[in-house]
C-alpha cells in the first residue's frame, strides 16, 4: 500500500516536471506589457509629440532661464529663491538632457520601425524632423554632446560626444532629406498618411512637415549667424529650400486635455481639478523688466502675459474674478513685478502668468509659433540669408503674436495699431540693419514670453555683445544683494547633468565635461 | 517484525537519571538504543528505564543538549550528564534540503541558533533574535515603528543586483523572505545557517547567498503533554533623536511687510538693525534667538477674528519631535502544547501580538496557528506543519501637499510650538488653532490632523504547509518525497481624508503664500491586493553502505517548484509620497471620510501586475567517511529555468567538500585532557544564480505619461535594456576553517577563511540617458570576496554552587572588491548614491565635494563671498558596508538567576546622513548653529590670491544664516554629510529569575519563569555622528548606507517576560 503512494507520487513527479511541453518556455511570454512588435509607430508618436511640447512650452527645467530673461521672478514672502536670483548653476538645475535623450529614445523607436517598412516613409521623415529640433536644444544648452553613438542601447553604453557644429550640420542635411522625401511622397497613394489619431500636431497633413522642417532648418542657420566662416554656408543652404515655405501657423499640441488632464502650462499655472489654484501660480510671477517693456511700448498683450495684481484664475467666467475680464486699454498701474534679486512683493502685489498663458486646461500647447516662424525669417531676411520683404515679415511676427493671444478679440487691428506707432524704439521699423535686428529680436522675446524662453536664450547668447552685430534687448543683471562681483552676465551654458561625470565618464571627461564653466565656455555659434 | 526481532535477542533492563550541565535533572531526553527503533523518554525528573538488547549503545539526544552515545555493557544503570549544546561540536547540524549530517563532517561553516538562544531578546520578528548570535551574519533594523523592516545578510554584500539575502527555508518549504516577519520566534526549534555557497550547493541557484534553514517543533518526545504560557509586555520609547537645536527661532529668507494692520505688524527684516525678524508661520529656524521678547510671544498669523496663538518666545526644552512620539505598548501571548512519544507526537502553538507604536496611533496586530505532528508506521513516517498567521499594520501615511511624512513635518516646526497642546490636537474644531485653516505652520500641515485622517493599512494572511513522508525501503534505501505550497493573501489600503479650508484662510490674507492652505484638497484613496504562491515538491533516495571502515551516502535527487504572484491596484488621488501633489491628481474622492474607490470623479489609475516563474532540477550528493574522523563530500546539481531565454536556462551547480577530525586519528590528542576535539575542513565550489525578475528577456513599452486622453493612448520604451543573451551568475568559492575544542569543549574556537570569484554578474546599471536606456539588464561585472570568520565559545566559570558563566564571540571581515566591469567602465550606479567601481570596495558611496586646492585638500572659497563651491566631478568617499562586525554574547546562570548581555559592534564604513543635510535646509539642526549664525571663515579654507592658493585669513562667509546653511554651495556637496557609520551597541540585556524550584511540589504547574529584558540599551557613536542610527536605510535594497527622513529615530524597548509551563 505505501509502496503503491510511493510509485503514485513518483511517477506524479515526473509527469508534471518531465513531461509537459514548455513548461518554461511558455513563462517568456511578459504577460504584463506590450513589445515592440505591438509598439506601432501609430501608438508611439502621441507621446512623444506631448512629452517635446512639456519640454519646450513647459516650464520646469526653464523657469531660471525665464527669470534670467526677465520673463519671471517669485513672489515676496517666499523663501529667497538664491539659486536662480544669483544663477547659481547646478549638474542637476537647469537640466533638459534626460528630458531630450528620453523623447529621442522614442523617435528612435518610431524611425527603427518606420525605416523597415516602405509604406512608413512619412513617419521616418517625421521622426528624423523631432530628432532634428531635440538635438537642437542639445547643443543649445550643452555644446558637445553624444550624437553620432547615441541611442545604440546595449551596442554603445558610453557614447561619445560630438562636435555641436557637426551635429548641427547633419541636422541641416538630415531635414533636406526628409522634405525631400515628404516632397516625392506627397501624392504616393501608398505611403501610410498619419492621421489625427496620431499625429496630435498637424493632423497628418504633410505640408504642414515640410513646413516645419523647413522652419526648423533655418532655426539652425540663423542660430549660426555669428559664425563668420559659414556664412556662406548658411547663405547656400538656406536658399536651396526657401522655395518650399515657412511655418505660417501655429504647431500647436494637443492630445485631448480635459480639466482633468490639463495643458503642461495650464496644469501649472492653472485651477487644480480639486478646486484651488496651483502653488505655482502664486509663487512665480510675471517679472519686471517684460512688464516695464510691454508698458513703456502701449502693448495691449502686457493684459494677456500678465494677470492684474493679486488676481487668479480661480473661477473662469465666474463674476467675483477680474483676472479674465479686463477691457483695452489697460490700466497699466494694475500690473506690476520685481526685478530680478528683488523678490518683495507679495503675491497680492503683483501680477501672476497672465490670462493669455493661462488661457483653460483644454488649450493646446505650443511647439512652435508663428510668430516665432516670421520673425526667424524677417531675421534672415535682414542678414541675406534669403530673399523676402524684412518689414512685412517682421509686422506678421507681431501680429501673430496678437492672434496667439486674441488681443481684444480683434487682434490684427490692435496689432497694427501697436507697430504703427511712430519712433517707438524696437516697434516702429527701423531703416539700420543693426536696429532692425534689434527690434526683432525684441519683439521676438516679447512674443515668445512664457510660451518659448529657450529660443530667447538662444538669441540673448548669439546676439548679447552689441559691438558684434545688434543688440538684444538689455536684460540687467541680477539686483541680488549677495550675488558675486565675479559674475558680470548671465550664464552661457548649462552644466552637464550629474549623469554623464557618474555613467558615462570617459566620454564626458574626453568632451571636457570637468572644464565646464557655465560663465565662459560657449556654444559653438556664440560669438 | 519488530517483535521478530526482540524474540530471538538477549534483553536486560537498564535505568538511570539524565542531568544537565548545572546537574538539574533533565526531562524530555531522548533515550534510543542505537540502531533500533527501541528508545524511551526521561520523566519529570529525568528519571528513564528501558529493555534493552546485550551490548546495546544507548543514544540521548535532547533539544538545547549535544548528543551523547554511552556502551551499557552489562551495567543495568547508567546516569549520564549532557552537555548544553552552546558547546557542542559533534552535533547533528541540519543541512541543505534539511539533511541531518554530523557537524564533524561538514568542510563548510554553518552555525546554529537554537530556540533559547533566539528568543533571549523576545523578538517579534525571527531575524532580529539572530543579531550577534552568528559571525558573518548581519541583521540590520533599517527602520523601526510598529512593522520594523529587517534586512539579513550572509557574509555581506557580494551581489551587486541580487538583494544578497539569504533563502528561507521553513520546514524544507522555500518561502518569501518577509515570511519570516508572519514566523511565531517561539515555534521555531532551532535555526541551522549555511553561510557560503558551499554549504548551500544543493539547493541551485536560489541560495548563493547561503540559507536560513528554519526548523519548528513538532511536539514533544516524552510522553507527557506539556503546555507552555508566555507573556510579553514591552514598552519602547524613542531613543536616539538628531540633534536639533532649540535657540533659534522660525525665518525662512522672507522679505516684505507681513500683518500689517494689526498689532503684530513688522518687516521680514528688521529695518534699525538690519537683522531678520522672527516669521511666526515658518517652518525654516533661521530667525532671532528664543529671548522672551513679548512682542514675539505668539505663533502663526493672526485669524479673521484677529485672535492669536499665544507662546512665551523662550527656548523650550524638547523639540516638538521629541514631544509628539509616546510610549510604545506590545504584548505577546504565546500558548504551546506538545505532546507525544519518540514516535508520533504533534505541537500546537499560539501566539498574539499587539502592538501600539510610539507614533500616537499606529497599531499592529499578528495573531498565528501552528499546528504540526509526526508519526511513525514501522518504516513508514510522516511529518507535517501547518502554519497559518494573520498580520495587520495600521500606520500614519503621507501629508495632503506633497505625501510628507509626519516625522518631516515635525522636523519642519518651529522649536516653540507646543505640539501638544490641546489647541493644536483639536483639528476638528472650526475656531481651533489646529485646525487647517488656522494652523500656524505655513508650509507643513498639523501632524495631529495627519495621524487622524491619512492612513496606510496593511492585511494579510498567510499559509504555509509541508508534508514530509519517508519510507525506509531497505536497510540500505530510504525514500523521501516532501510537497509544500505557501500562500500569502496581502490587502492594502491606504487612504487620505478631504480637507476644506476657510475663504479667508484660502484668500492668504498675511502674504504668507501658505501652500497646505492655498486651495480645498479631496480625498484618496488607494488600494492593493496581491496573492503569492509557491509550491514545491522534492524526491529524494538516499542509499547508504559500509564498505569495512568507509561509510558511503548518495542521495540522488529531483526538485520543481513554481512560484507566482498576481497583484491589483487601483487608486484616486495622490497617497503615497511618489505620486505627486494632491493637485495634479486626475480623480479623487468625492465624499469625505469614505474611502471606497467607487465614489470618485475623474479617472482613477489601475494596475495589474502578474508573475510566474518555474524551475526543474535535479541532483547527486554523495558522503563518504573514514573511520568518523575523515570525510569527503561532493554534490552536483542542474537547474532548468524559466527567468532566462531558452538556450541561456541551464546551469550546473557543483561543489567537493573534506573535513579531517584530527582529533580522532593523532593518538597524543586522543587521550589528551586539555584538548578535546579538534577538526579542518576545506570546501570548493561553483553555484549559479538568477538574479533577475520574470520576463527580463525581452524590452517592453510603457504607457506614455499622462495617456490616455480620453480614447488616445500612446506607448512609450521602458527605461531598462533586457538583454536576451543574459547568462546566470557564476560564483567560485573556496572555503578552509579550522574547528578546535579544549577541557572537554568548555572552550571552543572555530575559524573560517574564504575566497570567491563572483563572475558575470548580472544587474541593471544605470546609463547615461544618451544610450537610449536609463539602465541595461547585462552580465555586467566581475567581483572577489574574502572573508574571515571567527567563533569563540567558552565557559569560563562553571561551579558546583551553580554559578556559570557563557561567553561567546564572533568576530567577521568580509571585503569584497570589484575587478571589472561590462564594456570596460570604470564605474556602474547601483542606487541611492552607490556604486560599483572597479578597484574598490563594493558598494562605494560616490558623491560631489567640494571644490579643493589639490595640493593642501583645502576647500577653496570665493575671494568676495568666503562661500565654497561644489565640484561637478564626483568621487568615491569609502564603502557603505560593514568591514568589521563584532558579536558579544554573555550569559551568567547562578541559581535561579540567568543574565544574559548581546552587544556588537559594525566598523569600516561610511553612511550618508541624507536627514541632516535637510535639517540644514530648515535650520533645526545643531549643526547650523556651529558658528552662532554669525558670518565665519570657513575652517581651514584657501582663497586664489594672484594666481595662488593663500590660506584664508580673512573672508568672512556673506551670510553665516541662512545664506550659507540653507542656500550655498555647501549643501550641494553630498561628502559633507558623508560620515563614519562605526556604532557600537548594546543590544539586549535580560535578568531572568526561573521560580520553578521554589514550586517543586505543586503538582500542575512544571515551571515558572519571570524576564525582565532591554533591547537596543545603547549605541555608542563617533561625534560626526550626531543623527540617527547608521543602520537605519533608505529601503531594503542593496544601495546602503543612506539615511532620509522616512526613517523615524531609533527607539529603546524594556519587555516584562512571565513564562509558566504545564
Amino acid at each position: 500500500m505505501k509502496k503503491i503512494i510511493f510509485l503514485f507520487l513518483i511517477a506524479g513527479i515526473l509527469v508534471t516536471a518531465g513531461c509537459k511541453k514548455g513548461y518554461l518556455t511558455e513563462l517568456q511570454n511578459n504577460p504584463n506589457a506590450p513589445t515592440t512588435s505591438a509598439a506601432t509607430v501609430q501608438l508611439v508618436l502621441p507621446g512623444t509629440l506631448t512629452d517635446l511640447v512639456g519640454v519646450v512650452n513647459g516650464t520646469g527645467p526653464y523657469q531660471n532661464i525665464a527669470v534670467f530673461l526677465g520673463y519671471w521672478n517669485y513672489a515676496g514672502g517666499y523663501s529667497f529663491n538664491n539659486s536662480v536670483q544669483n544663477y547659481v548653476m547646478t549638474n542637476s538645475s537647469p537640466e533638459v538632457w534626460a528630458n531630450y535623450y528620453g523623447i529621442l529614445t522614442n523617435l528612435n523607436v518610431i524611425h527603427q520601425q518606420a525605416s523597415a517598412s516602405p509604406t512608413l516613409v512619412n513617419y521616418v521623415a517625421i521622426s528624423n524632423i523631432l530628432e532634428a529640433l531635440c538635438y537642437k536644444n542639445l547643443v543649445d544648452a550643452y555644446n558637445d554632446i553624444p550624437y553620432s553613438e547615441a541611442l545604440k542601447g546595449s551596442g554603445d553604453l558610453f557614447p561619445k560626444y560630438d562636435k555641436g557644429s557637426d551635429v548641427y550640420d547633419s541636422l541641416v542635411a538630415s531635414l533636406d532629406a526628409s522634405m525631400a522625401s515628404i516632397q516625392a511622397n506627397i501624392s504616393n497613394a501608398t505611403a501610410v498618411t498619419p492621421t489625427s489619431n496620431d499625429d496630435i500636431m498637424f493632423g497628418g497633413n504633410m505640408h504642414d512637415w515640410l513646413l516645419f522642417a523647413n522652419t526648423i532648418k533655418l532655426k539652425l542657420l540663423v542660430q549660426q549667424s555669428a559664425v563668420s566662416a559659414k556664412q556662406s554656408y548658411i547663405k547656400t543652404e538656406a536658399g536651396s529650400t526657401a522655395s518650399v515655405g515657412y511655418l505660417d501657423h501655429d504647431a500647436l499640441v494637443n492630445p485631448g486635455y480635459t480639466a482633468a488632464q490639463p495643458s503642461p502650462m495650464y496644469g501649472q499655472f492653472g485651477v487644480a481639478p480639486s478646486g484651488g489654484v496651483n502653488g505655482d501660480f502664486n509663487y512665480i510671477r510675471e517679472g519686471g523688466y517684460v512688464i516695464d517693456f510691454y508698458k513703456n511700448t502701449n502693448d495691449p498683450r502686457l493684459g494677456y502675459f500678465a494677470g492684474i495684481n493679486g488676481t487668479q484664475p480661480n473661477d473662469p467666467g465666474g463674476s467675483s474674478n477680474d483676472y479674465y475680464s479686463f477691457s483695452l486699454p489697460l490700466n497699466k498701474a494694475n500690473y506690476n513685478g520685481d526685478y530680478q534679486g528683488i523678490q518683495t512683493t507679495p503675491t497680492a502685489n503683483s501680477s501672476g502668468i497672465g490670462p493669455g498663458i493661462v488661457q483653460s486646461p483644454v488649450q493646446s500647447a505650443v511647439m512652435m509659433t508663428a510668430a516665432e516662424s516670421y520673425f526667424v525669417q524677417a531675421e534672415a531676411v535682414v542678414r541675406g540669408y534669403i530673399t523676402g520683404d524684412a518689414e512685412q515679415l517682421y509686422h506678421a511676427g507681431i501680429t501673430a503674436s496678437f492672434e496667439y493671444l486674441n488681443v481684444g478679440n480683434s487682434p490684427d487691428t490692435y496689432a497694427q495699431a501697436y507697430y504703427s506707432q511712430s519712433n517707438v524704439a524696437n516697434v516702429t521699423w527701423p531703416s539700420s540693419m543693426d536696429a532692425q535686428i534689434q527690434a526683432i529680436l525684441t519683439q521676438k522675446w516679447a512674443a515668445l514670453n512664457s510660451i518659448n524662453v529657450y529660443e530667447s536664450w538662444n538669441d540673448w547668447r548669439r546676439t548679447f555683445n552689441p559691438s558684434i552685430n545688434s543688440g538684444y534687448p538689455i536684460i540687467p543683471l541680477s539686483k541680488s544683494p549677495s550675488l558675486s562681483p565675479s559674475i558680470t552676465h548671465m550664464p552661457f551654458r548649462l552644466y552637464y547633468p550629474a549623469s554623464e561625470p557618474e555613467y558615462n565618464k570617459t566620454s564626458w571627461l574626453a568632451a571636457g565635461g570637468d572644464q565646464v564653466n557655465p560663465f565662459t565656455s560657449k556654444i559653438f555659434w556664440m560669438p | 517484525m519488530l517483535t521478530g526481532f526482540l524474540a530471538c535477542a538477549q534483553t536486560q533492563t537498564v535505568k538511570g537519571v539524565v542531568t544537565g550541565p548545572d546537574g538539574n535533572s533533565l526531562p524530555g531526553i531522548t533515550v534510543q538504543v542505537k540502531g533500533t527503533n527501541t528508545a524511551t523518554a526521561t520523566n519529570a525528573t529525568g528519571q528513564y528505564e528501558l529493555n534493552i538488547p546485550a551490548n546495546s549503545t544507548l543514544v540521548f539526544t535532547g533539544v538545547g543538549f549535544q548528543e551523547q552515545s554511552v556502551k551499557v555493557g552489562t551495567r543495568s544503570t547508567v546516569d549520564v550528564t549532557l552537555v548544553s549544546s552552546t558547546q557542542r561540536l559533534n552535533e547533528v547540524v541540519v543541512t541543505a534540503l534539511g539533511i541531518k549530517r554530523e557537524n564533524r563532517a561538514l568542510g563548510y561553516s554553518t552555525a546554529t541558533v537554537s530556540s533559547a538562544d533566539l528568543n533571549k531578546s523576545k523578538p517579534i520578528n525571527v531575524a532580529q533574535g539572530l543579531i550577534g548570535q552568528v559571525s558573518g551574519a548581519q541583521v540590520s533594523i533599517i527602520n523601526n515603528g510598529v512593522d520594523p523592516g529587517v534586512r539579513v545578510q550572509l557574509r555581506g554584500e557580494r551581489h551587486i543586483n541580487s538583494d544578497n539575502q539569504p533563502l528561507i527555508s521553513v520546514d524544507g518549504m522555500i518561502v518569501r523572505t518577509d515570511f519570516l516577519a508572519t514566523l511565531n520566534p517561539e515555534d521555531i526549534q532551532s535555526v541551522s545557517i549555511l553561510k557560503g555557497a558551499s554549504a548551500a550547493a544543493l539547493y541551485g541557484a536560489e541560495a548563493t547567498n547561503g540559507v536560513m534553514i528554519v526548523t519548528t517543533k513538532k511536539g514533544s518526545l516524552n510522553g507527557k503533554p506539556s503546555v507552555s504560557f508566555t507573556h510579553t509586555q514591552t514598552f519602547e520609547n524613542m531613543a536616539y533623536f538628531p540633534a536639533l537645536q532649540t535657540t533659534y527661532s522660525g525665518y525662512g529668507g522672507e522679505s516684505g511687510v507681513f500683518f500689517a494692520g494689526t498689532p503684530y505688524q513688522f518687516n521680514a527684516t528688521n529695518p534699525y538693525t538690519g537683522f531678520t525678524n522672527y516669521i511666526p508661520f515658518e517652518n525654516q529656524q533661521y530667525g532671532p534667538p528664543y529671548d522672551g521678547n513679548p512682542a514675539n510671544g505668539y505663533i502663526g498669523s493672526p485669524l479673521q477674528d484677529s485672535s492669536v496663538f499665544k507662546v512665551p518666545f523662550v527656548s523650550p526644552s524638547k523639540t516638538p519631535a521629541r514631544q509628539f512620539f509616546v510610549t510604545g505598548i506590545t504584548t505577546q501571548d504565546d500558548i504551546s502544547m506538545s505532546t507525544g512519544d519518540n514516535k508520533n507526537s504533534n505541537y500546537v502553538g499560539l501566539q498574539y501580538v499587539g502592538i501600539k507604536g510610539t507614533m500616537p496611533k499606529d497599531v499592529a496586530q499578528r495573531a498565528s496557528f501552528r499546528f504540526a505532528g509526526k508519526r511513525t508506521y514501522g518504516k513508514f513516517s510522516y511529518d507535517y506543519t501547518m502554519n497559518y498567521s494573520y498580520k495587520h499594520t495600521n500606520q500614519v501615511g503621507g501629508d495632503y501637499t506633497l505625501g510628507w511624512p509626519v516625522y518631516w513635518t515635525l522636523l519642519n516646526t518651529m522649536p516653540n510650538v507646543p505640539i501638544n497642546s490641546p489647541q493644536l490636537k483639536d483639528w476638528q474644531d472650526p475656531n481651533s488653532f489646529g485646525n487647517g485653516s488656522n494652523y500656524s505652520n505655513a508650509y507643513y500641515i498639523n501632524p495631529w490632523w495627519q495621524v487622524d485622517n491619512s492612513r496606510n493599512d496593511n492585511k494579510s494572511d498567510n499559509l504555509e504547509g509541508v508534508l514530509n513522508t519517508n519510507l525506509q525501503a531497505a536497510s540500505w534505501l530510504n525514500i523521501s518525497y516532501r510537497i509544500g505550497a505557501q500562500i500569502s493573501n496581502v490587502i492594502g489600503k491606504s487612504w487620505r481624508n478631504a480637507i476644506s479650508f476657510t475663504p479667508y484662510a484660502i484668500s492668504d490674507p498675511w502674504g504668507e503664500s501658505s501652500t497646505p492652505k492655498n486651495g480645498n484638497i479631496a480625498g484618496a484613496v488607494w488600494d492593493q491586493t496581491i496573492l503569492y504562491k509557491r509550491i514545491q515538491q522534492d524526491l529524494f533516495l538516499t542509499f547508504q553502505h559500509k564498505f569495512s571502515d568507509i561509510d558511503a551516502t548518495l542521495i540522488l535527487g529531483a526538485t520543481q517548484w513554481e512560484r507566482s504572484s498576481s497583484s491589483q491596484t487601483q487608486s484616486v488621488g495622490a497617497t503615497d509620497p511618489a505620486g505627486g501633489s494632491p493637485q495634479s491628481q486626475k480623480s479623487n474622492l468625492i465624499i469625505p471620510g469614505l474611502y471606497n474607490i467607487g465614489f470618485h470623479a475623474g479617472i482613477p489609475n489601475v494596475g495589474s501586475y502578474l508573475s510566474k516563474t518555474r524551475l526543474l532540477g535535479g541532483f547527486a550528493d554523495l558522503t563518504l567517511g573514514y573511520k568518523n574522523f575523515l570525510f569527503l563530500h561532493g554534490n552536483f546539481r542542474r537547474d532548468y529555468s524559466s527567468l532566462l531565454a531558452p538556450g541561456h536556462n541551464s546551469y550546473n551547480v557543483y561543489g567537493v567538500d573534506a573535513s579531517w577530525v584530527f582529533s580522532e586519528n593523532i593518538a597524543s590528542l586522543k587521550d589528551s585532557r586539555v584538548f578535546s576535539y579538534g577538526k579542518i575542513r576545506g570546501a570548493y565550489s561553483q553555484t549559479g544564480q538568477i538574479t533577475i525578475n520574470p520576463y527580463q528577456t525581452v524590452n517592453t513599452f510603457n504607457v506614455s505619461g499622462g495617456y490616455p486622453y480620453g480614447g488616445l493612448t500612446s506607448l512609450s520604451l521602458s527605461g531598462q535594456y533586457n538583454n536576451p543573451a543574459n547568462v546566470p551568475e557564476k560564483t567560485i568559492e573556496k572555503e578552509v576553517g579550522v574547528e578546535l575544542g579544549f577541557l572537554d569543549n568548555r572552550l571552543s574556537a572555530g575559524a573560517t577563511y574564504y575566497f570567491d570569484d563572483n563572475l558575470d554578474q548580472l544587474f541593471p546599471v544605470t546609463l547615461s540617458p544618451a544610450t537610449g536606456y536609463t539602465s541595461a539588464l547585462v552580465n555586467a561585472a566581475e567581483t572577489h570576496s574574502t572573508g574571515y570568520e571567527f567563533d569563540v565559545k567558552a565557559t569560563p566559570v562553571r561551579s558546583k554552587s551553580g554559578f556559570n558563566w557563557d561567553l561567546s564571540g564572533n568576530f567577521s571581515i568580509q571585503t569584497t572588491k570589484v575587478i571589472k566591469l561590462y564594456g570596460g567602465a570604470p564605474n556602474f550606479g547601483i542606487g541611492n548614491d552607490n556604486q560599483a567601481i572597479v578597484g574598490m570596495d563594493f558598494p562605494q558611496m560616490y558623491v560631489q565635494d567640494l571644490n579643493r586646492d589639490s595640493a593642501t585638500g583645502k576647500v577653496i572659497v570665493d575671494p568676495h563671498t568666503g562661500l565654497p563651491s561644489v565640484s561637478s566631478d564626483f568621487k568615491a568617499v569609502g564603502r557603505t558596508t560593514p568591514k568589521y562586525i563584532l558579536g558579544l554574547n554573555s550569559k551568567i546562570d547562578f541559581k535561579n538567576f540567568t543574565f544574559t548581555v548581546v552587544a556588537d559592534y559594525r566598523g569600516g564604513y561610511v553612511f550618508y546622513n541624507n536627514s541632516e543635510l535637510n535639517l540644514d535646509f530648515t535650520g533645526a539642526s545643531v549643526h547650523t548653529t556651529t558658528n552662532g549664525r554669525q558670518n565665519f571663515i570657513y575652517p581651514n579654507s584657501v582663497v586664489l590670491s594672484n594666481g595662488k592658493y593663500v590660506t584664508n585669513t580673512n573672508v568672512y562667509t556673506q551670510d553665516g544664516n541662512i545664506g550659507f546653511w540653507a542656500y550655498s554651495d555647501f549643501r550641494n556637496a553630498g561628502a559633507d554629510y558623508v560620515e563614519n557609520a562605526a556604532a557600537w551597541k548594546v543590544r539586549t540585556i535580560s535578568l531572568s529569575y526561573d521560580f520553578t524550584s521554589l514550586l517543586s511540589k505543586n503538582k500542575y504547574i512544571k515551571g515558572l519563569r519571570f524576564t525582565a529584558l532591554c533591547n537596543n540599551v545603547l549605541m555608542f557613536r563617533p561625534k560626526e555622528n550626531d543623527f540617527t542610527d547608521p543602520e537605519f536605510n533608505n529601503g531594503n535594497q542593496n544601495g546602503l548606507g543612506y539615511n532620509t527622513y522616512y526613517q523615524l529615530p531609533p527607539t529603546r524597548q524594556f519587555s516584562f517576560i512571565l513564562n509558566v509551563r504545564f
